[in-house]
């Protein structure tokens, strides 16, 4: 893709305006013609593309950090109430 | 108390055709693994009440963290949350995901708890962030003014690492995310967690936390930047 500033406002939006939109655009929770809009911008603008990767990489690897578990203690005494609650 | 639970956050996800009274009825609310899942702790199966707790845990202290002065408060209230699951397990009726009801009560509880928590502790470890208006991105790296005014003065650089695999793999980037997601104020904890580290709908959020998509959005945004952020320093 080619870089250019000129075509930038073909998009009607500024890097700052796009970067605003960045979450819904990933989720796809946006209107049509924003959609297009903020697609022909990043057909432009490398440094906007580079956030928008940055931005979904992060919310992408969200939920494989490091899992935390609970106390010992606290894991045996849920069991327990879990084997009472269910047992037969 | 659990019943109150149980009634609080079913209203998430509520499909009006579906019976209120009968807990085995399958409904959209649950996935096909959820739906399983579900039989199984009913049947009283231990091991899947163990994988429960362990895909859970971690979120669910991460978001109570966001309520409560400390780990070991926080410990606590989930503990509590655990306990309300068994409790309520066979009047769960599945119209919201297991995750959605799971969440819904952490955030029930760790608000019952955190008010006389917070006294104990300093005012900037719960900032409140209701004004939305603010912009997500540092306006300074922006240009101010000209022909370019409002694209880019200081972009971001492309990560070398730019796999998901590789950025786990980067020690300093998962301690800066973890320490970014540590220090966000509560609103914008709770909607990155509950959006991004549960994976629940963006209609769920708004549902058990009262905020339209458009405050989810602005939140879940600046809270995106603030880790995107802390990456960008610790690895750039």
């Amino acid at each position: 893709m080619t870089d250019s500033p000129s075509q930038w406002a073909h998009s009607g939006l500024t890097c700052r305006d796009l970067t605003e939109r960045v979450s819904e655009y990933l989720d796809d929770n946006i209107s049509i013609l924003t959609k297009v809009r903020i697609g022909l911008h990043l057909a432009s603008c490398a440094h906007c593309r580079t956030y928008v990767q940055q931005i979904d990489l992060v919310s992408s690897v969200l939920n494989s950090l490091p899992n935390l578990y609970p106390p010992p203690m606290n894991r045996l005494r849920l069991h327990q109430q879990f084997a009472t609650r269910y047992s037969d | 108390m659990n019943a109150d639970i149980a009634m609080y956050t079913e209203s998430i996800g509520h499909f009006p055709s579906m019976s209120r009274t009968s807990p085995v009825v399958k409904s959209s609310g649950l996935t096909k693994a959820e739906d399983t899942v579900l039989a199984r702790l009913r049947r009283g199966d231990e091991g899947a009440f163990d994988e429960l707790v362990n895909q859970h845990h971690g979120a669910l202290i991460r978001m109570a963290m966001g309520y409560v002065a400390d780990r070991e408060v926080a410990e606590e209230v989930v503990q509590d949350t655990w306990m309300a699951v068994i409790e309520s397990l066979d009047r769960f009726e599945g119209r919201s995901s297991l995750r959605t009801w799971i969440c819904g009560i952490l955030i029930h509880k760790a608000k019952d708890r955190g008010v006389p928590e917070k006294r104990h502790t300093t005012f900037s470890a719960f900032e409140s962030y209701d004004d939305d208006s603010e912009e997500a991105v540092d306006p300074s790296r922006f240009q101010q003014t000209g022909e370019l005014a409002g694209h880019w003065a200081f972009p971001p650089q492309p990560w070398d690492d730019r796999t998901p695999e590789k950025l786990l793999a980067s020690r300093q980037a998962v301690n800066a995310m973890q320490q970014a997601i540590e220090a966000l104020p509560t609103t914008l904890k709770e909607v990155l967690i509950l959006r991004d580290v549960e994976g629940v709908d963006a209609k769920d959020v708004c549902e058990m936390l009262k905020i339209t998509e458009t405050n989810l959005y602005v939140r879940l945004h600046r809270a995106r930047e603030r880790v995107r952020v802390a990456v960008e320093t610790a690895i750039g």
